[in-house]
């Protein structure tokens, strides 16, 4: 264990980037953990006095159009967006890692329906996929949770086909079996662990975008319904008032997205150099 | 030198290779192994040589139980394992008896696994042993020679050497009583070849230990193996006690085979024996030819409509040549 954190902080030490999406990364967590108690006012109180304030003191990313304090509701939302991208990709990595490996190692059949399934996936344009799965389900977290599990199914059934395809025949998989691994064991133990760098990197890019696909389901008005606070709403609501002048209200809750995405995309490196042993010395 | 281990009987393997014919016409076939009767016996080594793509590597994966047989019987130990699909011989009872040693000891271990792991996992999976297996994995680590504080590594912090070392401890983990050896030093450096080669006779004689040995090098087959047993394009051309193959090989093949050993030529009359002529295609070989001819200095008429077969002239040395003399 010990040295699997001397090697976490070597890998950090080394790679100034990884570092800091890292540190941006926990700053998020943090936010979406301890949003409520951090934020400097309630989300939802409206006060219509104060609206559509520009950045001050007292209110550092200022006011919207009912008067809510834009931080706050931007500190607030980091859980909901945060909760919808991680359940939906853990949905999709577990279910896309478990098929692609069926698909890879047993080959034949198994290979040929789960692939279909996979192009069937993938031969739509995969936002408009997800806003019929979210019309046709109801307008619920849930279901937002769902479809972006489901559009992003095709990317880990090829990476984990890929990977066990490759690896199937390998000789440290004979090996297995002579050492009496049954099939599952050999997915489970020697192909699974070799196949967890490159799906990694996937779950992190994956991240940024699943949290781009809720915020713009919530941004056509799907999903997410307002006042609840949530970055593509936010933006939605803001994006009337910019050519008026009052950039503020689109342009803080869109940064942030922004560095969300970019910081997870960041980590994809990070993470696949602490999760391949090769890179140990 | 008791009673027979390992039987071949009929052993046959063959691939489909291209597209199957429209018209129902079958596919043709690549035979990678053909009719081989192959035997070892208890705590005896036996040393299979051949030139590449003779169907050396298949007939280990068939004996080994990787790869299932299209035609005839595996005996072990009086059983026949032959019958039993390959994918679920894992959890066969003599599974842990027969282990190999493969060919390239960096693609033969899991990346993720440390060196203990790979030993430990045959004995936790094949003998059910449970708990800590340090002092087990420790002591087998001590039998072939590789250091206890290499044991908590990976592979790719292993040298050559060293993987190969763990490869012989995983094979030896379940105690089996035949140990295939496919061309177990050919991905090793000169230096290291020597040491490990030592390493195995040395585990053969503490653990009679019954070995099938693949080897392109026939100095090495001469120096380990009991007996010889020669491959051409997956038929058996010729099988007897290593002294005697070496000294008066019967089969052509097996002449010019001996007479290209480096500092070899001097045991045989007529000095180094060049071959000429095209290997036969494996793919749909003609049943009535046999598969040296056109590349036999001997060939005559008779070899193209007629398959030799193997005879045994001598008590206990085989040969499949029309003109053994």
């Amino acid at each position: 264990m010990s040295a699997t954190l001397r090697h976490i902080r070597y890998v950090l030490s080394e790679n100034l980037v990884t570092l800091g999406a890292f540190a941006l990364f926990t700053a998020f967590v943090l936010l979406a953990v301890l949003g409520p108690i951090v934020a400097p006012y309630d989300p939802l109180a409206t006060d219509t006095a104060r609206a559509m304030q520009p950045p001050s003191a007292a209110h550092w990313f200022g006011t919207d159009a009912l008067g809510r304090d834009i931080l706050s509701r931007i500190i607030i939302a980091t859980r909901l967006d945060f909760g919808i991208a991680v359940a939906a990709v853990a949905l999709s990595f577990v279910f896309g890692i478990a098929l692609g490996l069926a698909a890879g190692f047993f080959g034949g059949w198994w290979d040929r329906i789960i692939l279909r399934l996979a192009d069937t996936i993938m031969a739509f344009p995969l936002f408009v996929l997800a806003m019929g799965i979210v019309a046709a389900l109801g307008n619920s977290v849930a279901n937002i949770v769902y479809a972006t599990a489901i559009i992003n199914l095709p990317f880990y059934i090829r990476v984990a086909r890929a990977e066990a395809n490759v690896r199937r025949n390998a000789g440290f998989v004979e090996a297995a079996r002579l050492a009496g691994n049954g099939d599952w064991r050999i997915l489970s133990h020697h192909i699974f662990p070799n196949i967890l760098p490159p799906a990694m990197v996937q779950v992190s890019l994956n991240m940024g975008w699943a949290i781009l696909n809720a915020a713009g389901l919530s941004f056509i008005g799907l999903g997410v319904r307002p006042p609840t606070p949530e970055w593509g709403i936010m933006v939605a609501e803001g994006a009337t008032y910019i050519i008026s002048g009052e950039w503020w209200v689109a342009f803080f809750p869109g940064m942030v997205l922004m560095l969300a995405v970019f910081c997870f995309n960041l980590l994809g490196d990070g993470l696949r150099d602490i999760i391949d042993p090769r890179r140990r010395t | 030198m008791s009673g027979v281990l390992l039987e071949t009987v009929g052993l046959s393997r063959r691939f489909a290779v291209g597209r199957r014919a429209a018209g129902g016409k079958r596919a043709s076939m690549l035979h990678a192994g053909d009719d081989v009767n192959l035997r070892v016996h208890a705590g005896e080594s036996v040393g299979l040589v051949g030139e590449s793509g003779c169907g050396k590597s298949t007939l280990v994966r068939l004996v080994s139980r990787l790869l299932d047989p299209s035609e005839g019987a595996i005996v072990f130990r009086e059983r026949d394992i032959g019958a039993v699909p390959a994918a679920q011989f894992a959890a066969h009872p003599e599974r842990g008896k027969i282990q190999m040693v493969f060919q390239d000891p960096t693609d033969s271990l899991n990346p993720r696994y440390s060196a203990a792991d790979t030993i430990a996992e045959p004995m936790r999976l094949l003998r059910g042993a449970r708990g800590d297996l340090a002092i087990a994995v420790r002591a087998l680590a001590d039998a072939v020679g590789l250091a206890p504080e290499l044991l908590a590594r990976f592979p790719h912090q292993l040298s050559g050497g060293q993987k190969a070392r763990v490869g012989i401890a995983r094979a030896l983990a379940s105690e089996p009583d035949l140990l295939i050896l496919d061309e177990p030093t050919s991905a090793l450096d000169v230096s290291v070849q020597a040491i490990i080669l030592q390493l195995l006779a040395r585990l053969r004689r503490e653990r009679g230990l019954a070995y099938l040995f693949v080897s392109h090098d026939l100095n090495v087959v001469r120096l380990l193996c009991d007996r010889v047993v020669v491959m051409y394009l997956g038929r058996v051309v010729e099988s007897g006690p290593a002294a005697e193959v070496f000294a008066h090989p019967r089969h052509p093949y097996t002449r010019a085979l001996v007479s290209a050993i480096p500092g070899g030529t001097a045991n045989l009359a007529g000095g180094r024996i060049r071959l000429s002529g095209e290997v036969r295609s494996p793919i749909d070989p003609d049943p009535a030819v046999c598969r040296f001819y056109g590349r036999c200095m001997q060939g005559a008429p008779r070899c193209g409509a007629e398959m030799p077969l193997l005879r045994e002239p001598v008590a206990g040395h085989a040969v499949a040549c029309h003109f053994d003399r």
